[in-house]
């Protein structure tokens, strides 16, 4: 599980289904779920959870597409392996794993150095805990 | 409103303990007593019914059950004790079994009626499957109409289905008869079904006080899907690994990414925990 440190910025409440943003490093995080836990209120300090199997990556921003947190990282390191690729990201000093079919990375020339669009939904981002 | 606060010595399955627990209850409530055993969930019981003796105070509505001058005996406190073993007179019909407690042919026949027992209503317990044995406990605990309704583990000899059966009795009479219920359960299923609040004892004290989704919705963080496990083995797969973890008599399996896999070891007692978006359901 990737953890990215975030403050709350706005919580939205409508018959239980919460819509949170969040700022992290000045980047804006969108995360929906079930009725929130305790704690859990605007200005606070959060680490947030999204899993390594869940991060999609493309090499610009995309503004017709309908997912929430487009992060921009930097591409640290990549492991090949037969069918999946593993790559280690940084977001600030956080490392961030991706794990991505091989083949979706065909036609994308990434190297470590270079800047990639990590991608995930809001359904797919979580609060681990209250800092 | 019915207000308990009691203290009694226990010797339960950790050693010596104290039973203290101070509660109130709303009248109409269906309150559950959930808890490990040797906890002090069926002594609670028995000392609001008057079978067991304990130093406090309890009163319901207006009247003085325990107090430091007295206890009322248990035929003169207006309950009714359902049990897990039936507890059946074998030498009587179910319709004698109902009339023993009080004389009321009419009320009787109503029970039976709501419990779809009146064709066996001349029978004896021996020939009845425990489901049937269970209703006609219900009813028998019914028959004095009383104020507050004892149940101890009552559906847990019985088979799913037939539980899920007697949980729809159970809360049917409750609400017709405007019963305080308090039930001890282990089943959280049917903590949800029929209870509007959870007491959850440990040691003898109360840890948990609150609705059925309160306490018994486990969560991580936001993550609604939330299970204990035993991690059983961690399985290198291409760039990735896989967990086995076992959870109650399942195996599941989940993808770990590497730093992940760097902070568990085999044998860790982990917690499994999804979004509520995540998980897909279909009839098994």
């Amino acid at each position: 599980m990737n953890r990215i440190p975030a403050r709350i910025v706005n919580i939205q409440v409508y018959e239980g289904i919460s819509c949170v943003t969040f700022d992290a490093f000045g980047e804006s995080l969108t995360m929906i779920s079930l009725e929130l836990p305790q704690g859990i209120k605007r200005e606070k300090e959060v680490e947030l959870g999204v899993k390594s199997t869940h991060i999609a990556l493309c090499s610009h921003r995309l503004p017709n597409a309908a997912i929430s947190n487009q992060i921009p990282m930097t591409i640290e390191k990549i492991t090949k392996g037969n069918i999946l690729v593993s790559l280690t990201l940084l977001f600030e000093d956080i490392t961030v794993e991706s794990v991505v079919p091989k083949a979706a990375l065909a036609n994308l020339s990434f190297a470590p150095g270079d800047t990639a669009i990590a991608l995930f939904q809001a359904s797919e981002l979580s609060i681990l805990k209250v800092l | 409103m019915i207000a308990i606060d009691i203290r009694k010595p226990l010797a339960g399955s950790m050693g010596e303990m104290t039973l203290q627990v101070s509660i109130e209850i709303e009248e109409h409530a269906f309150v559950a007593i959930a808890g490990e055993s040797g906890s002090g969930k069926t002594t609670l019981l028995r000392t609001v019914a008057g079978l067991e003796k304990a130093d406090g105070k309890i009163t319901v509505g207006d009247e003085i059950w325990l107090d430091a001058k007295s206890s009322l005996p248990p035929q003169k406190r207006k309950i009714g004790f359902v049990f897990q073993d039936y507890a059946l007179f074998e030498n009587m019909t179910i319709l004698q079994n109902l009339l023993f407690v009080e004389n009321d042919k009419t009320l009787a026949t109503h029970l039976l009626n709501l419990t779809s027992l009146e064709e066996l209503a001349h029978r004896h317990p021996a020939t009845l499957s425990g489901g049937q044995k269970q209703r006609a406990a219900l009813c028998r605990a019914l028959m004095k109409r009383p104020k507050l309704l004892l149940m101890d583990e009552p559906l847990s000899a019985l088979d799913p289905a037939m539980r899920t059966r007697l949980q729809f009795d159970i809360l049917r009479l409750h609400k017709e008869f405007g019963t305080t219920s308090l039930m001890v359960s282990h089943d959280p299923s049917e903590i949800y079904r029929l209870a509007d609040r959870v007491v959850v004892l440990d040691h003898g004290k109360i840890i948990q006080d609150g609705t059925p989704a309160e306490v018994l919705l486990k969560t991580a963080g936001s993550q609604k899907f939330s299970f204990k496990g035993e991690l059983l083995d961690i399985l290198k797969r291409d760039v990735i690994h896989i967990a086995v973890v076992a959870i109650g008599q399942q195996i599941v399996e989940v993808v770990l990414d590497e730093a992940e896999a760097n902070t568990l070891s085999i044998g860790d007692i982990v917690t499994v925990s999804t979004k509520a978006f995540a998980p897909t359901i279909s009839k098994a």
